[in-house]
């Protein structure tokens, strides 16, 4: 074949492809409409009744000052379902490119949270690593309008609160594929980090004080003013569920704190000692921050009993350094001071060791340990009868 | 008249073998593992890898010990003119079906990850016209091509190697075997139409100007192959073990990073460089069309541009047959899988014999070289007057 | 005596009569001859039936009464432009002479910078009608034969009325000349020609052209300026790999944005794929048009730029920039984001000058496939691209080297521009048979 007949070829296949394409039904310029692009994901109900709410980014036109962010809420007999109904409602496609967070409501049973977000991640409107997190008091759907109300800009106020979290404090963060891994693994368990709308007191009081002058605005105003008056915050509490259990329950605070402990991934932030005597001298609270963190974690069998071990290092550096600049006794108060942060972190892995014994929910993943690295052990494997030691190396950097 | 070298160096066809060991894999095969076998994909995806690898190191004692004559010619002389073209239809009947099924690979990876409407009756046309073009190109231009473009492929491969590798837990995939070998065993059969890529080299073999590090080079690319496919394999499998259920078809290593959980606000980027390394399907496709056309050339009274038109129009129709590219798995798992495990030992097999005989008939006649011992020069331009001539020293300026 | 009235000078004309009239008892052509040569520059030549070509050319003729050939006088004067800075190979540093019009002085500038005997200019006329000589300049024994006998056959084998330009030369000397890729080198400068020349290519110098061709040609050499050697190593690095991602934005941002924002929402950060939809918002084209649409409206004001008249030229384009760009966006009929892309696309355009034709076409064909195949698409068409740009040859040589095929030797002065000295071979992808062109042993040191 010449070369001028393979370029002739060539020209009518470009030309050929161009009106294909040009005249398919799905290219009849349905591009136009823009997408909205969903941030945060809300999910209350039971299966065969379903409410979703999305805090949606909506493109508006830069001069007709229209909000830039909305919450929409729909619902459905199916989690699928009630998605559709949302672009219905909206009249629009949603894109879940961007979707960071899944917040799951009070109220939602285990079983349905696993049969959701397992649809969310294997229809792909979820990725393997969107966070998760818990609303316990109140559906999700109010929880993120209100959040979404206080929010400055069309950013996810919540997705960027976690992730700020995450890298740069000490708190423990879930992805719906580790939610999902922790349910179907031999553990059968999960944790979610519970997040929650706080009353700012001190703002509440300023506002009252200067609305005292204007009791005779109404009511409207007063809402308005408490509802500015709430802010995000990361409760110190982390929701467990999963074994024979159907409800989920909530950890205390140094359960919570213990769980954080042996979580990898959180390896910074602020932690605290509270209450401690250094040197026959009393102080409320020692502030330090984590600067690094390695955690192991060791299944084994002594002596026919199960043993799971953890070594944690952390390495710390104090935020107030003058307790330290004493040359003589610095080095003392040094090693006191470690022995303390030691003692905490045990005490509060322990205790939420413990709480997983007593309720019967291996949210710490042991059983599943034992099964990939100690088959020996798990062939008997108790939970209650697992012997858990803590071995908690801290420095303090100075 | 100016002439160039017509064959391909030692460090393009590296880059083949590179692009060759990877691409297909890390594509749907670990999805398909895990759907199949949960944890114990990891098992099977290392011994498919170990599988490719011997088959590779025999194609390159066959590209070693070959004299300078292309496969074809090889294959005829030593089987005999209808024996090769039985054989060379074979050989194009096997790269027909890979190619569909890489066509199919493609559709779904894109349907599921980047596109919401993903017509393939369309989108298939661009498609199989490169395949087209390059089917009617020479292996100098598609060495040229993979050369040029691993660079970018390395590159993406890199750096999604260090968003996913941190911190990624690759505990998931313990217990091994714990249910037994057999299924592992058996998905390897069952998948073969997935691997077995380096027997397309054989359409090479007399085609590449060797030099002493020709086998290090070829080999040491297919283990560097090898270790990107399992270390993403082993890591997505990490993650999905328990959770087979819940994965999708077009899940791969994109979106697997850890930094990408603080990230996604900040866009995609795993997602672009996902597409950078995607430019080794492509290529792949393109050499695996050449080899087909090559073949059916020799093998039918076709000339290659016009067989290369053909070849497309018939990829196009037949992947039309199938609705949907899980009906396409089903019939290469269900009909193909057999035949395809027996022809990946095949081809290397056939390679060696033919380059053996070749070598022995050569050294019988005294006529030519057997090794490229004297080649001493490296892989290098293509010179019109092979003997340059002596240096004239300081004579220019 | 015969000439042209309008393309000799006539003080030398006036200069041969006189010494003509002096003896005028010549005897024969060749005491004629010696008596002018005291003058002004002649030979003879036997063939009477050239002397019409040779009048056309600006030469004077002189025949003697029953005497066969004639005397050629060198009387050529018409207008030339001066050497001046070539309007499109600007630099900062290096020498600023370019090439004009006049074939002479576009030798002598060639061979003032290479003067050597070695240096080969071979000429022939070509067109029918327009009889132009067209030298072909080479480097003997750095040049390969083969490479000068194509080069040769290439252009004896034209038949055409007239070569007014060398660019009609060009078709000739390509392997594929429907391309949009230029598969023959051109340049401006002498320094550029002696150096190409000194790698071993063939430069072919038209009378009446000021760009002469050089091959053969690699798609790299559009990447390099002659100021790369006039610069240190790595600043000239630092700009080659500056030029390349240039080039890379000019060709790919049009289509990757439109990628980006019809079909892949999620591979771009929030922040910005809402400011640039809240820009989207009103407009009434979908991206891929109006990218499309921008596009052509910055041709049309390049275009109308370079030939409108200069009296109005800044006035319009005030009318262009403000008008077309600002009030379209403040209309919206065009949005900032797409008016910033294909600005920022046209400006990097100009990086390689070389290849601004190349790649406003590629750029728009770039846009189309983005438009309609998304990412899928540009890597399809990326892959079909390299591989097409991996089968071209130029007169033998991979266009794509050193990089495909992989030349180590020549990596020195491809993308990097490593130390002069160190660059001590010629490039070994045009296969010159004297390899060293360099040897510098540094002093040692105290």
């Amino acid at each position: 074949m010449t070369r001028s007949k393979k370029i002739l070829i060539y020209k009518l296949c470009c030309v050929v492809f161009a009106l294909v394409l040009l005249f398919l039904p799905q290219r009849s310029f349905s591009y136009g409409e823009i997408r909205i692009l969903a941030t945060v994901l809300g999910i209350d109900g039971e299966d065969g009744n379903v409410q979703v709410s999305a805090q949606l980014a909506v493109p508006v036109d830069q001069n007709s000052g229209g909000q830039a962010s909305t919450v929409a809420k729909a619902d459905g007999g199916s989690i699928g379902e009630a998605l559709e109904n949302l672009e219905i409602g909206l009249g629009r496609r949603v894109d879940y490119g961007h979707l960071s967070s899944v917040v799951v409501g009070k109220d939602t049973k285990l079983k349905d949270i696993v049969k959701f977000l397992g649809y969310l991640m294997s229809s792909g409107k979820a990725g393997p690593g969107t966070y998760l997190v818990y609303c316990s008091v109140e559906p999700a759907a109010d929880f993120i309008e209100k959040a979404q109300s206080i929010g400055e800009s069309s950013d996810a106020e919540i997705s960027s609160f976690i992730a700020y979290n995450r890298s740069g404090n000490h708190v423990a963060a879930t992805g719906i594929l580790e939610f999902l891994q922790g349910m179907h693994s031999l553990s059968h368990a999960a944790m979610l980090p519970c997040v929650e709308l706080e009353d700012d007191a001190k703002d509440a009081a300023e506002t009252a004080a200067s609305q005292d002058g204007q009791a005779k605005n109404g009511a409207g105003d007063e809402e308005s003013g408490g509802s500015k008056n709430k802010k995000l915050v990361a409760a110190n509490v982390m929701a467990v569920m999963g074994g024979e259990k159907e409800e989920i329950l909530l950890l205390d605070t140094p359960c919570t704190r213990g769980i954080v402990w042996q979580d990898p991934n959180s390896a910074f932030g602020l932690v605290e000692l509270h209450n401690v005597q250094i040197d026959g001298r009393d102080i409320s609270s020692v502030p330090a921050r984590l600067t690094a963190k390695h955690v192991k974690r060791k299944a084994s069998v002594e002596r026919g009993e199960n043993v799971f071990t953890y070594t944690i290092k952390i390495k710390l550096r104090l935020e107030d350094a003058q307790m330290l600049c004493e040359p003589i006794c610095g080095n003392r108060t040094k090693k006191a001071l470690e022995k303390e942060f030691e003692s905490m972190v045990s005490n509060n892995l322990m205790e939420a060791v413990a709480f997983s014994k007593a309720s019967g929910i291996d949210f710490l993943g042991i059983r599943d340990h034992f099964h990939k690295f100690c088959t020996k052990g798990y062939r008997n494997f108790d939970l209650s009868s697992v012997v858990v030691r803590v071995n908690v190396q801290a420095t303090i950097q100075t | 008249m100016v002439t160039t070298e017509k064959r391909i160096t030692s460090a393009q066809l590296a880059c083949i073998v590179f692009i060759l060991g990877m691409s297909l894999k890390m594509l749907v095969l670990p999805v398909l593992l895990i759907k199949s076998v949960w944890r114990d994909a990891a098992v099977s995806i290392a011994l498919i890898l170990s599988i490719e690898f011997v088959c590779l190191i025999a194609l390159t004692v066959a590209f070693i010990v070959a004299p300078d004559e292309r496969f074809p010619v090889l294959v005829q002389k030593c089987f005999g003119k209808w024996v090769a073209k039985v054989l060379f239809v074979l050989f194009a009947v096997y790269f027909f079906f890979k190619l569909i099924l890489l066509s199919g690979e493609v559709r779904i990876f894109f349907s599921e990850n980047l596109f919401a409407d993903f017509n393939w009756q369309a989108y298939s046309l661009p498609l199989f016209a490169l395949c087209a073009v390059m089917g009617m190109g020479t292996a100098r231009a598609i060495g040229r091509t993979a050369q040029f473009l691993l660079p970018c492929i390395v590159v993406a491969i890199v750096v999604l190697l260090a968003l996913v590798g941190a911190g990624a837990d690759l505990s998931g995939i313990l217990p091994f075997l714990e249910h037994g070998a057999h299924n592992a065993m058996r998905d390897v059969v069952r998948f073969s139409m997935w691997y077995g890529d380096y027997s397309i080299l054989v359409v090479f073999l007399g085609s590449v100007k060797r030099t002493k590090k020709t086998a290090v080079v070829t080999v040491a690319a297919g283990f560097a192959a090898l270790l990107a496919v399992l270390f993403y394999s082993v890591i997505l499998i990490s993650a999905f073990s328990s959770v087979a259920d819940y994965v999708r078809y077009g899940q791969n290593v994109m979106g697997m990073s850890p930094v990408m959980q603080a990230n996604l606000m900040q866009g995609r980027f795993d997602l672009l460089f996902f597409c950078i390394w995607l430019f080794s399907v492509f290529v792949k496709a393109g050499v695996l069309s050449y080899a087909a056309v090559t073949f059916l050339c020799t093998a039918l009274p076709v000339r290659q541009p016009l067989c290369s038109l053909i070849f497309a129009a018939l990829l196009y129709f037949v992947t039309m047959l199938w609705g949907s590219a899980t009906g396409l798995q089903s019939f290469m798992i269900e009909t193909c899988a057999v035949a395809s495990f027996v022809f990946q030992f095949v081809a290397p097999i056939v390679a060696l014999v033919v380059a053996f005989a070749g070598r022995h008939r050569v050294k019988k006649q005294g006529v030519g070289k057997v090794r490229a011992k004297k080649d001493k020069k490296k892989d290098s331009v293509p010179q019109a007057i092979p003997n340059v001539g002596k240096e004239v020293g300081n004579d220019a300026k | 005596m015969l000439f042209h009235p309008d393309m000799t000078d006539a003080l030398i004309l006036r200069s041969v009569l006189m010494a003509c009239a002096e003896k005028c008892k010549a005897d024969g052509l060749e005491t004629l001859l010696e008596n002018i040569l005291t003058v002004a520059e002649a030979k003879t030549e036997g063939d009477d039936s050239r002397a019409a070509q040779t009048i056309l050319d600006g030469d004077a003729v002189i025949f003697l009464d029953d005497v066969s050939g004639m005397i050629v006088v060198t009387a050529r004067s018409w207008d030339k432009r001066t050497v001046t800075e070539p309007p499109t190979e600007t630099v900062v540093r290096g020498p600023r002479e370019g090439f004009v019009e006049d074939f002479k002085t576009n030798i002598t500038l060639v061979e003032k910078r290479l003067r050597t005997r070695k240096l080969a200019v071979k000429k022939c006329r070509m067109g029918r009608e327009g009889n132009t000589t067209v030298a072909v300049l080479y480097i003997d024994g750095v040049v390969r034969p083969d490479l000068v006998q194509e080069v040769q056959r290439r252009l004896k084998s034209l038949e055409i009325d007239a070569v007014t330009d060398s660019h009609y030369l060009v078709p000739c000397l390509e392997e594929r000349p429907a391309s949009i890729f230029p598969q023959v080198g051109t340049a401006e400068k002498p320094d550029v020609v002696a150096s190409k020349l000194l790698d071993g290519r063939v430069a072919v110098i038209v009378d009446g052209s000021p760009i002469v061709l050089t091959v053969p040609f690699l798609l790299i050499e559009d990447f390099h300026s002659g100021e790369d050697y006039y610069e240190r190593s790595g600043f000239a690095t630092f700009l080659r790999v500056l030029r390349l991602i240039a080039l890379s934005l000019a060709i790919f941002l049009p289509g990757l944005y439109i990628a980006l924002l019809t079909y892949h929402y999620e591979a771009v950060p929030l922040k910005l794929l809402i400011t640039v939809l809240n820009a989207l918002k009103g407009i009434p084209l979908p991206p891929i048009w109006e990218i499309l649409v921008i596009l052509m409206l910055f041709e049309i004001i390049r275009e109308a730029s370079i030939r409108m008249p200069k009296s109005v030229g800044t006035a319009m384009s005030i009318v262009g920039a403000l008008v077309l760009g600002d009030t379209a966006v403040k209309a919206g009929i065009i949005s900032s984001p797409g008016v910033m892309v294909v600005a920022l696309s046209s400006i990097a355009l100009y990086t390689v000058p070389g290849l601004v034709g190349t790649t406003s076409l590629l750029r728009m064909l770039f846009a189309v496939i983005g438009g309609l195949g998304g990412l899928y698409g540009l890597i399809l068409a990326g892959t079909a691209l390299v591989h097409y740009l991996s089968s071209v040859n130029s007169l033998g040589t991979p266009y794509l080297a050193p990089f495909a095929p992989l030349i180590r030797s020549d990596l020195g002065d491809g993308l990097v521009r490593a130390q002069l000295y160190s660059l001590t071979k010629r490039p070994q992808v045009i296969g010159s048979p004297n390899k060293r062109r360099l040897l510098w042993s540094q002093p040692k040191k105290g």
